[in-house]
C-alpha cells in the first residue's frame, strides 16, 4: 500500500503490537464514552424526563421514594475518531528539510497524509471506527467513521486519491466538519494552520461545543520555521491567492519569524485553555517518530 | 576643480558595480512555491520601508566608495585660482552618485524614483559642465603644450638676502629655483632674466634657449640695495617676452613678497601695462612664487643722510643728519655711526638701544674745506642679519659761491631804498660794501644787485644760478624771452613784483610755447587797511619748510601792507604753496624746462610791509634761492629710475643757436656741441672747441625772432662755404645775399651750415631792414631751441662709470635743453657712481669734480625695503584682478605650467582617506543591518512537541524499534 511505505508499515506493526499489549492498547476500549448507557458500570442516578426509555428506569428507586429515577452507566465504546486533513495548496509545499520518507523530501501535504493514513490504520485495528474528511476552500470528501476492517482500505484508499487544492478556509471549513460530524468524537485535524489564529480558535471552539475531543497537528516545514534562504528569493503562492513576492528573505527573516512564533503560541495557548491537544508538528521530524510520541501522550493521559 | 587623468574618471562606471550587482541579485532570485505567503507579505509590508532605508544607505555607501577611488584615481587637483571650486564639484559627483543609486534602489515608489533620477542626473551633468569648464579654462590659462617665451624675474631687493631657513638666503634659493626651473623646464621654452631691483636689470633681456647663457646670467646675479620696483620688473618682464617668437608667454617672478613697488595704488600704470599686454598674443600669466620671511630677525638700517641746506658752501658748517633705523623685529643697541666724508671718518657713539620699528636721527657737523663733490657714506656699526642696509651713502656736492643775480627795478640812490636791497643784505650783507670780485667770500652767496638797465644789455645770464626780479615794473620783450629760455636750460628765477608792477607784462608773459611761464596772474594791488597776516600753516612748499616752523620762524608776525591779489595758475602745473591770513596767495611756484619760477605777490621792501624786519626773513630769502638753486635737491643724489639724467653744466639757452661740430663732414656723431650765442666766429688756423680737428664741418640749427615784420636782407660768408636756409628756404647758398619776408616775433627755423676744408676757419652773418641797421644777428633774436617739436638732443659721446658692483657701465653724454646731461640707462642700483671725466674736458665739469678727478654720483636707496611689509590679500586680489596671478606653492608646479601639465593642489589623497572612511562606514552600517535584522541570532520557532513520553515508554519503544517483543 502505498501510503503505508514498507519501514512505516514495519513500524506500525511494532507499534499496533505494543499499543495491544497495553490492556486493550492504548486507544480501544480505554476510551470512556461520556455518553452514559448501557453497561455494567453504573455511574449515577438521573430524574426521568419523558422520553427516556423506560427500560433503564430504576424502579428499585421509584419503590423506595416514589420518584423516576434513570439509572446511568458509563458507556464503554469504541473510539469514533475522524480525521480531518487539510488538502489547501499552501500544504503542498515540499522544503528540503524534511524527513525523508521512502528516500523522498515530502511536502507538508504528503507528511500529513502519511500521518493520517498511519493514524487511520492503527485505530481501525484497533477496532476504533476512523472517519475522513479531507478539505481545502470546501470539504472535499467525507467518510463517516466505522470501525470495520474495510474502513482502512477505504480511508486509505481516499487519501490516496487526495490531492492538494486551492485555497484554505479553514476555519470556516472547520466549522461545516464540526457541524457535520457526529459529535463527541475524537477530531484529529491536520493543517499548517495558515488562517488567523482567532478565526481557527473559533473553529476549534465549534469543536468543542460538539463535545469532540480535538488533536491539533500543526503540520509545518521547516523552513517555514526558520526560513533558511539565501540573498534573493521570489515566493509564488501555492494558493495563488496573492502574486509573486520578490524580496531578499534574509531583511525580512526575523520578522517573519517573529510572526510565525506569535502565530504558534496564539494556537498553543487557545488549544491549553480548550483543553485540546495541539501537537506541533514540523516535517524535519520523522512521521513515524511524530506518530510514536502522539501515541506516548495519549496514552499517558490515562 | 580639475582632473590630471581625465579618461580614468570611467572609472566612475564602477559606481555600476555595486548596482549592477543588486540589480542582477534581483534577477537572479529563484522562484519558489511557498506557502506562508500571509506570514510573508505581513513581514514586507511591515519591514518595506525599512528595508528600503537599509538598501539605500548601502548602497548609496558603496556607490560612493566606488565613486570615491574612482575620482581619487582620476588625480583631482585645483588649480590656483579655480574657477569652479572643488567644494562644488567633488560633492556634485558624489551627491548624483548616491541620488541615482538611491533611485535605482527606490525605483518601486515611481515618484522618489524619478525625482531623484533625474536630480542625480541633472546633478552629474552640471558636474561634469563644470569640470569640463574647468579643464577648458585651465587650459586656456595655462596655454596649450606650445612653447613658451618665459621671463624669470628674481628679487634682488636687500631683504632677499634674508633667511627664513637654513637653506641660505632667499636669494640663494631664488637662483636655485631659476636654474631648476630652465634646466627641466627647458623643453624649447625660451628664457629671459629680469634682476628686480629698484630698476628692473634685464640680464637676458630677450627669451633664449642656450642654456649656458642663461646659467652664465644668473651666476653673475647679486643682490642689490634697495627694493625692488616689482611693476617694472612686470613691465620689464612683459616687454621681454614680447621680443620672443613663441605664441605662449609666460612670466616668473621669484620674490620674498614684499609689497613695495607693485605700484599698488597707482591703477593707471597697471592699465598701461595692461594694454601692453593685451597686445601680446598671448597675454602672459604671472606665477608669484613667494618665499618665506624669517619671522623673526635683528636688523639695523641706515636709513638716510640729510644736510641742513640744499646748498652747501664752504663759509660755514653743515649738519647731516643719519637717520639710524630699526626695521627688525627685535630691540638692538647700533655699535656706533661713521661717516665717511672723502678721506675724513667722523665717528659718532651713536644711539641707544633703539625699539624695532624706532628711529632716531644722529646728527654730524661738518664744515667743507674745499668745493666740489664729497661721496658721504654713513655707516651703522655692528652686526646684524641684513648687512647690505648697514650703510648708505649719498654725495654731497659743495659750492665755491652761488652766483645771485637781483635785478633792482628801482635803482635809487640811497642803497635800502633799492627795490631789492633787502633782498641782497639778506643774501649776503657784504653786499653794503663793494663785492670783492674772485676774492674768497666769507658768505657763499654771491648777490650782485643789478640796475634793470644795465641788466637787459647783459649778453648772457649763464653767469647766474639764480636771478630775482626785484620790483621790475616790466622787461623789454628780447630781455624777457631770453630769460625764459635761461630759466627752461636751468636757471632759477624768483619774480618779486613790486608796487608798480605792471600786471598786463607780468600776465602775458609766456614761454616760446605759448604757455604761461609765471606761476601766477596778478590780479590786482591789495591795500589792506590793518595789514595781513602771513598764515603759516599754508606754507607748504618745500622752501618755506624752515620758515614755516613757528617755533623757530616769527614769519607770522609779518603784517603785508601792499601786495598783489594773485592767482595761481593750476593748468601749467603752478602750485599756491603758501597763503596770506585772509586766504591770498603769497608764494607760488611752477617748473619750466630744466629750471624752475618762484612768485612772491609783494617785492621783499618795506613798502609791501614789516617783512623784511622780521628775524626770519634772511632764512626765507635763503631758503628760496637755495630751492632756486637747487629745486631737486643735491644734484648729485638721485632716485632710482628707468634712466639717470644727470646734468654735467647749466644749458645757457636764453639765446643764440646750438652749434653741433664734425670732424670732417657733417654726418653722424657730433664731436661737439655747444650754444653758440652769436654768429660771428673767427678762429683763424684754430680749432672751435675740445675734440673738434682744425679741419670740420659745423651746423647751427634753432630759430630767428624778428623784430620788425619787414623784408629782410641777409648776407654773410664762411670759409670754406656757408649755407643759410631759414623757414625752408635757401637764404645764402655759398656767400652773398638773399632777402626774406619776416613777421615781428614768430619763430622760423633757420640752419647754417659751414664747411671748413682747410686753412683758417670763420663765420659771420648779418641782416639788415629798413628799420634796422646792418649787424650780425644778435642773440636775442636767435634761440636754440624754437617751440614745438621735439625737444631736440643729441648724442655727443660716452664716458665710463664705475657702479656699486663690477659691472661696467657706460653713460651717455647727451646735449639737451638743460646742458650736457650724462645718461645712464642700465643697471641702476642703489649704490655709488663715479663718472670718469678724460682729462682735457674735466675744467668743463669744474664744480662738480671730486678729488679724485671723477664725478661722483650716489642712487638713493629705500630704508623701507627692510620694513619687510609683504602683499597682503587685498594686495594681491588688486592685482588677480588684473592679471591672470598664479601662486604655485612650488617650483616643481612652475615646472608643471612651463612644460604644459595642469597643477594645482591635488586631492586624491583626501579622496582616498574619504574611500577608507566610507568602507568603514560600509562594515558599521552593514553590521547596524545584520543586527537590525538579527540575522546572526538562532531566531528558529519553538516547535518542539513538547511532551516528552516517560522512560517507560522509551524503553518500550526503543524495544519495539530494535525489533523486541513486548514483555
Amino acid at each position: 500500500m502505498r501510503l503505508l511505505p514498507d519501514e512505516a508499515a514495519a513500524t506500525f506493526a511494532r507499534l499496533e503490537f505494543m499499543a495491544r499489549a497495553k490492556k486493550q492498547g492504548a486507544m480501544s476500549g480505554r476510551h470512556t464514552s461520556p455518553n452514559k448507557g448501557f453497561s455494567v458500570v453504573f455511574a449515577e442516578h438521573r430524574q426521568y424526563a419523558p422520553g427516556d426509555d423506560i427500560r433503564d428506569l430504576d424502579w428499585r428507586v421509584f419503590a423506595k421514594s416514589d420518584r423516576y429515577y434513570i439509572k446511568q452507566y458509563i458507556e464503554e465504546t469504541n473510539l469514533r475518531a475522524t480525521v480531518v486533513l487539510d488538502c489547501s495548496g499552501s500544504m503542498k509545499y515540499r522544503g528540503e528539510l524534511s524527513a525523508p520518507v521512502a528516500g523522498k523530501q515530502v511536502s507538508k501535504f504528503e507528511y500529513a497524509r502519511y500521518l493520517a493514513a498511519g493514524l487511520s490504520y492503527l485505530m481501525i485495528k484497533q477496532q476504533d471506527a476512523v472517519g475522513l474528511v479531507t478539505f481545502d476552500d470546501r470539504i472535499r470528501s467525507y467518510i463517516k467513521a466505522a470501525s470495520r476492517p474495510s474502513q482502512v482500505r477505504q480511508v486509505l484508499g481516499e487519501l490516496d486519491r487526495t490531492e492538494t487544492g486551492n485555497d484554505t478556509r479553514l476555519a470556516a471549513t472547520l466549522h461545516e466538519v464540526a457541524e457535520r460530524i457526529p459529535s463527541r468524537g475524537l477530531v484529529l485535524i491536520l493543517t499548517d494552520c495558515f488562517e488567523p489564529a482567532p478565526q481557527l480558535v473559533e473553529a476549534l471552539h465549534h469543536f468543542r461545543y460538539q463535545n469532540h475531543e480535538v488533536v491539533l497537528f500543526h503540520v509545518m516545514a521547516e523552513e517555514e520555521l526558520t526560513f533558511p534562504f539565501g540573498p534573493s528569493q521570489e515566493f509564488k503562492d501555492l494558493e495563488g491567492v496573492v502574486g509573486k513576492v520578490k524580496v531578499d528573505p534574509r531583511t525580512i527573516r526575523a520578522a517573519y519569524l517573529e510572526r510565525v512564533r506569535e502565530h504558534v503560541q496564539k494556537l498553543e495557548s487557545a488549544c491549553g485553555r480548550l483543553n485540546a491537544d495541539y501537537v506541533p508538528l514540523s516535517t524535519r521530524t520523522p512521521y513515524t517518530r511524530a506518530m510514536a510520541d502522539f501515541l506516548a501522550r495519549r496514552a499517558s493521559r490515562r | 576643480m580639475s582632473f590630471i587623468n581625465t579618461a580614468l574618471l570611467a572609472g566612475l562606471g564602477a559606481v555600476l558595480i555595486p548596482i549592477a550587482i543588486h540589480l542582477f541579485s534581483r534577477k537572479a532570485a529563484k522562484v519558489m512555491d511557498w506557502g506562508a505567503m500571509q506570514f510573508l507579505i505581513d513581514s514586507v509590508e511591515s519591514r518595506k520601508s525599512r528595508i528600503e532605508l537599509e538598501e539605500a544607505l548601502l548602497m548609496g555607501a558603496r556607490c560612493l566608495l566606488m565613486g570615491l577611488l574612482a575620482l581619487a584615481v582620476a588625480r583631482p587637483f585645483v588649480p590656483p585660482g579655480s574657477a569652479i571650486p572643488w567644494v562644488v564639484v567633488l560633492p556634485g559627483f558624489l551627491l548624483s552618485l548616491v541620488a541615482i543609486t538611491t533611485a535605482i534602489v527606490l525605483r518601486g515608489r515611481r515618484k522618489w524614483f524619478w525625482i531623484l533620477l533625474l536630480g542625480g542626473l541633472a546633478l552629474l551633468g552640471l558636474t561634469v559642465l563644470a569640470v569640463m569648464y574647468e579643464k577648458q579654462w585651465n587650459l586656456k590659462r595655462f596655454g596649450t603644450t606650445g612653447r613658451k617665451d618665459v621671463a624669470i624675474v628674481i628679487d634682488g631687493s636687500t631683504s632677499m638676502q634674508l633667511r627664513a631657513g637654513a637653506a641660505g638666503t632667499n636669494f640663494d634659493l631664488a637662483l636655485l629655483e631659476a636654474r631648476e626651473i630652465i634646466e627641466k623646464a627647458g623643453g624649447g621654452n625660451a628664457f629671459s632674466l629680469i634682476l628686480g631691483g629698484p630698476v628692473p636689470m634685464a640680464r637676458v633681456s630677450e627669451p633664449v634657449v642656450n642654456k649656458t647663457e642663461l646659467m652664465e646670467a644668473l651666476n653673475g646675479m647679486k643682490p642689490v640695495r634697495g627694493r625692488m620696483a616689482a611693476f617694472d620688473a612686470l613691465a620689464a618682464a612683459a616687454v621681454a617676452v614680447s621680443r620672443g617668437s613663441n605664441p605662449n608667454k609666460e612670466i616668473i617672478v621669484l620674490t620674498d613678497g614684499q609689497n613695495m613697488g607693485w605700484e599698488l595704488d597707482n591703477r593707471a600704470r597697471w592699465e598701461a601695462l595692461l594694454a601692453g599686454m593685451e597686445t601680446l598674443p598671448s597675454k602672459p600669466k604671472v606665477m608669484l612664487r613667494k618665499y618665506a620671511l624669517p619671522t623673526s630677525f635683528r636688523n639695523v638700517t641706515a636709513a638716510g643722510i640729510a644736510y641742513s641746506r640744499e646748498v652747501i658752501g664752504t663759509d660755514r658748517p653743515v649738519s647731516i643728519d643719519v637717520t639710524v633705523e630699526n626695521t627688525g623685529t627685535e630691540a638692538v643697541t647700533p655699535g656706533g655711526v661713521e661717516l665717511h666724508i672723502g678721506e675724513t671718518v667722523l665717528k659718532d657713539p651713536g644711539t641707544g638701544q633703539l625699539q624695532p620699528g624706532a628711529k632716531e636721527t644722529v646728527r654730524f657737523l661738518h664744515q667743507f674745506k674745499e668745493s666740489g663733490s664729497f661721496p658721504v657714506k654713513a655707516v651703522v656699526l655692528g652686526r646684524d642679519e641684513l648687512a647690505l642696509d648697514d650703510e648708505t651713502v649719498s654725495v654731497c656736492n659743495v659750492i665755491e659761491r652761488l652766483p645771485v643775480l637781483i635785478i633792482d627795478g628801482n635803482p635809487a640812490e640811497r642803497f635800502l631804498d633799492r627795490a631789492g636791497a633787502f633782498t641782497a643784505l639778506a643774501l649776503a650783507p657784504s653786499v653794503l660794501s663793494a663785492p670783492k670780485e674772485g676774492g674768497k667770500d666769507a658768505v657763499a652767496m654771491a648777490p650782485e644787485v643789478m640796475p634793470l638797465s644795465r641788466a637787459v644789455g647783459l649778453g648772457s645770464f649763464a653767469a647766474w644760478r639764480v636771478i630775482i626780479l626785484a620790483g621790475v615794473e616790466k622787461l623789454p620783450e628780447s630781455a624777457a624771452r631770453r630769460l625764459t629760455g635761461w630759466v627752461q636750460g636751468g636757471g632759477g628765477l624768483m619774480v618779486l613784483p613790486g608796487t608798480g608792477a605792471d600786471a598786463a607784462f607780468y600776465n602775458q608773459w609766456r614761454t616760446a610755447d605759448g604757455g604761461r611761464f609765471l606761476p601766477a596772474r596778478l590780479i590786482s594791488e591789495a591795500l589792506p587797511k590793518d595789514g595781513v597776516s602771513l598764515a603759516m600753516s599754508t606754507f607748504t612748499h618745500p622752501a618755506l619748510r624752515l620758515v614755516a616752523d613757528t617755533k623757530q620762524s616769527d614769519l607770522g608776525t609779518t603784517l603785508l601792507q601792499r601786495y598783489w591779489k594773485m592767482e595761481a595758475d593750476a593748468t601749467s602745473g603752478a602750485s599756491t604753496g603758501g597763503r596770506t591770513a585772509n586766504g591770498d596767495a603769497f608764494i607760488a611756484s611752477v617748473k619750466s624746462g630744466f629750471g624752475s619760477v618762484l612768485m612772491a605777490s609783494c617785492n621783499f621792501d618795506t613798502a609791501a610791509g614789516n617783512l623784511p624786519s622780521r628775524q626770519a626773513f634772511v632764512a626765507l630769502v635763503h631758503q628760496l634761492v637755495y630751492y632756486l638753486a637747487n629745486p631737486e635737491g643735491q644734484p648729485l643724489n638721485r632716485e632710482p629710475a628707468a634712466q639717470l639724467n644727470l646734468p654735467l653744466s647749466r644749458g645757457a639757452s636764453e639765446g643764440g643757436l646750438k652749434g653741433e661740430y664734425f670732424k670732417g663732414v657733417a654726418t653722424g656723431q657730433p664731436a661737439l656741441v655747444r650754444i653758440d650765442p652769436k654768429l660771428d666766429f673767427q678762429w683763424g688756423g684754430g680749432s672751435p672747441g675740445a675734440g673738434v680737428p682744425a679741419d670740420f664741418a659745423a651746423r647751427w640749427t634753432g630759430a630767428i625772432v624778428p623784430r620788425y615784420s619787414e623784408e629782410y636782407v641777409f648776407d654773410g660768408w664762411g670759409d670754406d662755404s656757408l649755407a643759410v636756409t631759414i623757414g625752408g628756404r635757401k637764404v645764402i647758398e655759398r656767400g652773398g645775399e638773399g632777402r626774406m619776408t619776416l613777421q615781428a616775433g614768430r619763430y622760423y627755423p633757420i640752419q647754417i651750415d659751414l664747411v671748413d676744408g682747410s686753412g683758417g676757419a670763420a663765420m659771420q652773418v648779418y641782416w639788415r631792414s629798413q628799420s634796422q641797421q646792418r649787424e650780425i644777428i644778435s642773440s636775442d633774436c636767435l634761440t636754440p631751441f624754437p617751440p614745438g617739436g621735439t625737444v631736440p638732443e643729441t648724442v655727443v659721446g660716452s664716458l665710463p662709470v664705475a657702479g656699486p658692483d663690477e659691472r661696467p657701465r657706460r653713460a651717455e653724454l647727451v646735449f639737451t635743453r638743460g646742458g650736457l646731461v650724462a645718461r645712464l640707462g642700465e643697471d641702476i642700483v642703489p649704490g655709488l657712481y663715479r663718472i670718469e671725466v678724460p682729462k682735457e674736458s674735466a675744467k668743463e665739469y669744474g664744480a662738480l669734480l671730486g678729488k679724485d678727478g671723477t664725478i661722483p654720483f650716489s642712487v638713493a636707496d629705500d630704508a623701507a625695503e627692510s620694513r619687510l611689509s609683504v602683499l597682503g590679500p587685498k594686495d594681491l586680489d588688486f592685482v588677480r584682478n588684473r592679471i591672470e596671478l598664479l601662486e604655485p606653492p612650488g617650483v616643481k608646479d612652475i615646472i608643471n605650467v612651463l612644460s604644459g601639465r595642469e597643477f594645482g593642489e591635488e586631492l586624491w589623497k583626501y579622496l582616498a582617506v574619504g574611500a577608507l572612511f566610507l568602507l568603514l562606514c560600509e562594515t558599521a552600517l552593514t553590521r547596524w543591518i545584520a543586527v537590525g535584522r538579527r540575522s546572526g541570532e538562532d531566531l528558529a520557532v519553538d516547535f518542539e512537541n513538547k511532551f516528552e513520553p516517560s522512560r517507560q515508554f522509551r524503553a518500550a519503544l526503543d524495544r519495539v524499534r530494535q525489533g523486541g517483543g513486548v514483555s
